[in-house]
Parts: C-alpha cells; sequence; structure tokens
C-alpha cells in the first residue's frame, strides 16, 4: 500500500477514531509525515463539517416540526367517519333540502285541510239538493218503501202522546196534486188559445189545475162552448188525470161517480182526515204518499186504498159542502 | 438515556405517542436534513419548508417503514424532494452518473498551515467550496460529510452501487480537497505577503 492508499482508506473511515483497529494504517501514518499531514487535514475537514452540521435551523422551523404528532393526532381525532360525513354530505346537498321542504310543506297542508272547517252549502245549494232529491221521490214506487217506525195518528180529535206531528203542508204540497202540476214551458202561448178563461186557468198551478177537470164540467153544463184545441191542450200530460171529464157522456158519468162517492164510507173518512191536518181535499189523494209523509197508517192505507189504483180523487160538489171520491183511473 | 438509544428504537416510541421520543429524533436529524437542504439550495426558507416536509411525510408514511436504517430513509426522502425541487426550478441536468475524472493530486497543504486554522475557519471554506461542486458531487459530500453517512448508506440513498457511490463520494472529495487546499494556501500566502 502507497500513501495515497492509506489515504483514501483514511478519508473512507467514517470515524477516525477506527485508525487504531487497522494496525497497518496506524503504523504506517506514525512514520510518514504525509499521511500524518493528511490525517491533520482530515481531522480539521471533519471539524469543519461538523460545524456545518451542528448549524441551528431556525426555532420556528423546529417548532412545526416538533408539534407534528400532536396537529396529527388532533386531525384524527377530529376527523369524522366516513358515514357521518356521507351524511352530512346529503343533509347539505340542494336535492335533500328541496325535498324535505317539499316535506314538510305537504305535511303542513295536510294538517290544514284535515282541522279546517267544512264548507257552508248555501241555502241555494241545498234546495237545489232537496228539490232533487224530491224528484227522486216522485219516481219511486211508493209501494215498496218501509213502512215508517212511528205510530200513526188516530183520525179525530184525541192525540197520544206518543204520536208524531206530521207537518204542515200547505194547498201547493197536497199529495197527488204534484201529478197535476203544469210546467211552464210545457204551456203554449196565449196565442193560441181562443178561451182567454181556459189561458188564466192553465197558468195556475197546482190548485188550477186541480180544477181542470171542475172548470170543464162547469163550462159545459152551462153551455158555455170550450174550444177543441183548448180540449186538447187540457189532454196534455198534466191534465191526463181527468180524462172522464173530456167524455162525450160526461154529465151523466159524474152524476153516477158522485152517487158511488157518497155511498162509499171512505170518503168522509178520508175528508176528515184532511181536514184534521188541514190539508186540501181536492185533487188527486195518493194514500201511498200519505203512508210516508206519516199522515195515515198501513192499517189505514189497505182499508182505503180503491181496487186498482194508489189514491182517490177527491173533488168537490157544486153546492161546496159535500166531497165526492173518484178513483183515479 | 434515551439519547444513547438508537434512531430506530426511538421510533417506535414515538410512534407510541412518546412525543420525547420524537424531539430525540428531531434533535438527531433535524439540523443535519436542514442543512443538506440549505448548501444544496442556499435557500434559508426554502431549506426550512423543505426540512418540514420531510419530517411530515415520515410521520404520515410511519406503517412504510418497517425495517433498515431510519437514518437511510429520512435522507432517501429529503434526497428526493431536493432532487423534486430542482428539476422543478429548472436544473434538468441533475446527478449525471458520469462524473468527470478528477486526478488525485494529493493534499499540498504545509502542517503549520493545517494547524493554524480554526475549525470554524475551516467550515466557512468547506462551505465556500460547495457551491463549486456540481450537484451530484455536493450531494454526496453532503450526504457523507455533513449528514454523516456512511458510504454503503450513501448507496442506498442514492440506490447506486456500492462501487460506483464509492468513486463518487471519492471524486467529489478530491475536488473539495482541491479546492480548499488552493484556499489555504492562498491564506498562508496572503499572510505571508
Amino acid at each position: 500500500m502507497n500513501c495515497q492508499e492509506y489515504q483514501k482508506l483514511i478519508a473512507e473511515l467514517a470515524d477516525l477514531s477506527l485508525i487504531n483497529e487497522n494496525s497497518e494504517l496506524s503504523e504506517h501514518i506514525c512514520g510518514c509525515k504525509a499521511c500524518q499531514s493528511f490525517l491533520s487535514y482530515e481531522r480539521k475537514l471533519r471539524e469543519g463539517f461538523a460545524v456545518l452540521g451542528n448549524e441551528p435551523m431556525p426555532a420556528e422551523i423546529a417548532r412545526k416540526i416538533l408539534s407534528i404528532p400532536v396537529a396529527h393526532a388532533s386531525e384524527v381525532s377530529s376527523a369524522a367517519p366516513d358515514w357521518l360525513e356521507k351524511i352530512h354530505a346529503l343533509i347539505n346537498s340542494l336535492p335533500f333540502k328541496v325535498a324535505f321542504a317539499s316535506g314538510i310543506s305537504g305535511f303542513l297542508l295536510a294538517l290544514a285541510l284535515f282541522y279546517s272547517p267544512a264548507p257552508e252549502q248555501s241555502s241555494e245549494k241545498l234546495k237545489s239538493i232537496a228539490h232533487s232529491e224530491e224528484k227522486k221521490l216522485q219516481g219511486v214506487n211508493m209501494a215498496s218503501l218501509p213502512q215508517p217506525p212511528v205510530k200513526m195518528r188516530e183520525t179525530g180529535d184525541k192525540r197520544r202522546e206518543n204520536d208524531v206531528i206530521p207537518p204542515k203542508i200547505t194547498a201547493d204540497e197536497i199529495p197527488g196534486a204534484v201529478s197535476f202540476a203544469l210546467e211552464k214551458q210545457q204551456i203554449p202561448a196565449e196565442s193560441d188559445f181562443a178561451d182567454s178563461e181556459i189561458v188564466r186557468f192553465s197558468q195556475s198551478e197546482v190548485d188550477a189545475s186541480s180544477q181542470a177537470p171542475i172548470f170543464l164540467a162547469k163550462s159545459e153544463a152551462e153551455g158555455r162552448p170550450v174550444s177543441a184545441r183548448s180540449r186538447s191542450y187540457l189532454r196534455h200530460e198534466g191534465f191526463a188525470a181527468a180524462p172522464i171529464l173530456l167524455e162525450e157522456n160526461r154529465e151523466a158519468e159524474v152524476a153516477e161517480d158522485v152517487d158511488e162517492a157518497i155511498e162509499d164510507p171512505r170518503a168522509a173518512e178520508i175528508f176528515e182526515l184532511l181536514r184534521a191536518n188541514n190539508l186540501v181535499a181536492e185533487g188527486f189523494v195518493d194514500l201511498e204518499k200519505l203512508l210516508v209523509r206519516g199522515y195515515i197508517s198501513g192499517r189505514q192505507l189497505r182499508e182505503w186504498r180503491p181496487p186498482s189504483g194508489n189514491g182517490w180523487y177527491i173533488t168537490s160538489k157544486e153546492a161546496g159542502s159535500r166531497l165526492v171520491l173518484r178513483k183515479k183511473p | 438515556m434515551i439519547e444513547t438509544q438508537k434512531p430506530e428504537e426511538l421510533w417506535q416510541k414515538a410512534l407510541a405517542g412518546d412525543q420525547q421520543a420524537w424531539h430525540s429524533l428531531y434533535e438527531i436529524f433535524g439540523n443535519r436534513v436542514y442543512q443538506f437542504f440549505l448548501k444544496n439550495t442556499r435557500n434559508p426558507e426554502l431549506a426550512g419548508d423543505k426540512v418540514q416536509e420531510v419530517f411530515l411525510r415520515v410521520f404520515k408514511n410511519r406503517e412504510a417503514f418497517k425495517y433498515g436504517s431510519l437514518q437511510t430513509w429520512i435522507f432517501r426522502i429529503a434526497r428526493n424532494l431536493l432532487i423534486d425541487e430542482w428539476r422543478r426550478s429548472g436544473q434538468k441536468e441533475v446527478l449525471s452518473e458520469i462524473l468527470p475524472d478528477v486526478v488525485d493530486a494529493g493534499v499540498n497543504v504545509e502542517e503549520s498551515v493545517i494547524a493554524a486554522i480554526e475549525h470554524r475557519k475551516m467550515a466557512q471554506h468547506i462551505d465556500e467550496c460547495l457551491d463549486y461542486l456540481g450537484e451530484a458531487e455536493r450531494l454526496a459530500v453532503c450526504l457523507v460529510y455533513i449528514a454523516g453517512l456512511s458510504i454503503p448508506e450513501f448507496a442506498e440513498v442514492m440506490e447506486l452501487p456500492l462501487g460506483t457511490a464509492k468513486t463518487r463520494v471519492r471524486q467529489a472529495r478530491l475536488k473539495l480537497d482541491s479546492m480548499l487546499a488552493e484556499r489555504l494556501q492562498l491564506e498562508k500566502y496572503g499572510k505571508n505577503v
């Protein structure tokens, strides 16, 4: 080994104190001035590097480096789990906010609708409903209806405590009179009638319609002429209930019917019932309607019912004090 | 007592939450890593950021260190950061594999000159000479003589064969010795003149 190789070996030593462990190297250094000089240089050089390596770094950097574990630990502890972050992100998303607001609004609206009072129906609407129900009732076969569970009031002035007082019905509401009601749109123009009396008569309503047969009978009995057109009009649908008055031999039939009516004991009972209940005793009397409205009992219906049909036709005689009871055709 | 422990033992304690062990690791490696960056960048602020980043990466990637030399692992991270910084700043020709041959002219410095110089003055001369070294030579000098790595550790950090690593350190050292000899002789002559 020459000095160059020894010096290279010295330079590669990590620690110069290791020279003593290499006896060959240490012996050579002891006997070589150049290598001793190089070893002195090497020591000065390493001292110089040590000085460079020990120059401190800025305190701020040192503080940051020393706080790395603490800062990282706080970040880990404060970090939320993934699922919690996902839920948080979902809540903060716009679609979720819109859906949530819609749901709340819908719920409040449902509550408001549930607790809001029912709208008041106008009297006009109630009237129309009543009118339609009444029309339906007219179309119903009364015989098929169940009997009302009320006790019928006995005829006469005696009233039981448990009796149900039927409602007062005016002349316009008389049962059977409806059958003769003439609708205004069915009335022909006034100029179509030669007989102005008939026109006035026809334009009146229920009471007048019920008097149509009487009027015709009176007119023909007194010799007053009734035009064919008026007769045809009186045969109209609304007056079809009085066909006997339009017959040729009407006067004789009326007399015959009156006799039959007078002989029928039921006439007085029916008339008494109608008068006691302040009902007009003219026109067709529908016994089933009287039953439904509570004026007569089932027994009375069976006793008073004619052989055919549902009721009787009641009209006044000329003197006005007696009644004629006729079967409705 | 903690200072006598190996860096790897301190590292295990630091991972277990021992702040004092972490502090000891900083005392062992902190200034050396800082000087490594400072001598290679000449930018104290950048060196501070880089050394901080090194320790941050070491801690965040602590699971990656299973065995081996902690010192080697730390300086490999530092070296990679430095190369990235050089490339970012436009220094493309860093760490070329082929270094120019340096003639071993020996250290022709009189014994009296060497004996008279103070170690601080010597440190100043070394610091000035480092600027005249190439990047690869400066890296070798810094890692071996400032950071205190052995030649095998240097080879591992630089990912070089051991022979290549020895040659690189030797050449860097010859160049540095040459420049230092001139400076020291110049100082002697300056005094004499």
